[in-house]
């Protein structure tokens, strides 16, 4: 059952290595905005459906827009941010990869997997973000905008900058982060050398990865709302609950972000192993 | 609802297992086909491989001696050479089992190779060590990528050709253990992968004769 479950899912990524390669080999021979078109349009699909899959920093955002008390706007902020700088980490590291470094894909794929570290240590200082709020909700700071009188704007101010830094963070920690599909395409579009179709391509499926991170923010903070809700109706309760959930929320994102750094250290790009069919390379 | 919240949660973080970087990287279609001599046994193993896209391209910078940007027959056949004198101490990527007792090679020879819409074609045959008699004994052969850095399978159409009279073929698709396939979504692109692990995901082909 999982296995064939799994073995579909790789049907579909040969499926979208076997559409971007026909699409770009089109693109390089024909040129024509159609055959862009169709490129990034399946770029686009790969997008939504690939971040309905792994990652994406749908963990993040979702367990944010759970925890935090704040407009869904400004969760859809750090959602967009966040696919547009991934599109562009992408587009970047392979450039500097490719006319950098000189072609490997291998190498590529080494910065790729630092950064994934890098974006699972950033992933849990945003867990701890939300672990200190959800304490602070015990000793009745959570509510310092609402209280104006109390701390003047000063006070403002600073929850301010607060939130700016923390969807800074979450901006950084989940864009950092650039998704394999993305380098494959502008990779090979590099191997090409349809540098701009490929970016565009990239964008494309940075926009279907923000529409469905999107959806899933917007889910959570439904879900949110509904919990709280149903959990009473004093301002009181409903700090204290706020700062469970964001405790808890914090606590889970901390212990994933570990785990996943220790599963995605990378190991040396020069393996033992030299395939066969990779001679040269 | 908190059980609703629960369920969220876990379910965000289960997206998680990276199938980034999994294997397999590359692929490529077969078509193969049982060599038969004049008194109808097994004596070779000819096949037909179509790399993906990537693998031409990837190869141009090494084997574009002329710097054209495409690569031509001798450069393709420079790469077919190398491929196969690699192959070698791997047995061709290549099983043939006769009654579940694995067969010894002989070598290869009829290589050929072009590009097929701008992918990398390669053929071979591959003599095996002594014929075999495919009447009244169970002959199979699977031919895949041991460290399933490359998925091999075969081609949806004419997958395998039988030129012998009386003779039929049944290709057995993968049914590759939870554990291994859960094992190759989470290996790294450098990392080293356990001995066989394509045999797990490897096609069984059976050539039965009356």
């Amino acid at each position: 059952m999982m296995a064939d479950f799994i073995l579909a899912i790789q049907d579909w990524q040969r499926v979208f290595h076997d559409r971007i390669a026909f699409d770009l080999r089109a693109l390089h021979e024909g040129g024509s905005w159609a055959a862009f078109l169709t490129l990034a349009g399946a770029g686009f699909v790969y997008g939504i459906l690939h971040a309905a899959g792994p990652g994406h920093g749908k963990m993040v955002v979702g367990a944010y827009m759970m925890a935090d008390d704040r407009t869904l706007k400004r969760g859809l902020t750090i959602v967009g941010l966040s696919a547009l700088m991934q599109a562009l980490v992408a587009i970047v590291l392979v450039l500097v990869v490719f006319y950098g470094l000189g072609l490997a894909r291998d190498k590529a794929e080494y910065a790729a997997a630092w950064l994934e570290c890098a974006s699972y240590g950033l992933i849990g200082l945003v867990g701890t973000v939300l672990v200190v709020r959800g304490l602070r909700a015990f000793d009745g700071h959570v509510h310092d905008e609402h209280c104006g009188h109390a701390h003047g704007p000063d006070a403002r101010a600073l929850a301010q900058v607060h939130d700016f830094r923390t969807m800074a963070m979450m901006v950084l920690s989940i864009g950092i982060r650039p998704c394999s599909g993305a380098l494959l395409l502008m990779f090979f579009a590099c191997l090409l050398g349809e540098v701009w179709a490929g970016m565009g391509a990239v964008l494309a499926m940075g926009v279907g990865t923000g529409i469905t991170t999107g959806v899933i923010a917007v889910a959570a903070a439904h879900s949110r709302r509904g919990i709280l809700k149903l959990a009473g109706a004093s301002d009181r309760v409903l700090a204290r609950v706020g700062g469970v959930l964001s405790i808890l929320c914090g606590a889970a994102i901390i212990t994933f972000a570990a785990l996943f750094i220790q599963a995605a250290w990378p190991s040396a790009p020069q393996s033992a192993y030299q395939h066969p069919l990779m001679g040269r390379r | 609802m908190w059980r609703r919240a629960a369920m969220a949660v876990l379910a965000l973080a289960a997206l998680m297992p990276r199938a980034a970087l999994a294997h397999p990287h590359e692929w490529i279609d077969m078509r193969s086909a049982p060599v038969f001599d004049a008194a109808g046994h097994v004596v070779a193993l000819h096949q037909e491989w179509l790399f993906d896209d990537y693998y031409g391209q990837l190869s141009l910078p090494d084997f574009d001696a002329n710097g054209n940007k495409v690569l031509d027959h001798d450069e393709l056949m420079t790469l077919a050479r190398e491929n196969l004198a690699n192959l070698k101490d791997y047995d061709y990527f290549t099983e043939v089992t006769v009654n579940g007792a694995k067969t010894a090679f002989a070598g290869v020879g009829d290589i050929d190779s072009r590009l097929e819409k701008g992918r990398v074609f390669l053929s071979f045959t591959l003599n095996l060590g002594k014929g075999i008699d495919p009447r009244g004994s169970s002959v199979s052969y699977r031919i895949f990528d041991p460290s399933y850095y490359i998925a091999m399978l075969h081609q949806k159409t004419e997958p395998v050709r039988i030129d012998r009279a009386g003779c039929d073929y049944a290709i057995n698709r993968p049914k590759p253990d939870a554990v291994w396939v859960t094992l190759a979504q989470g290996l790294d692109r450098n990392a080293t992968a356990p001995d066989d692990l394509g045999r797990n995901f490897a096609e069984t082909v059976t050539v039965t004769c009356r």
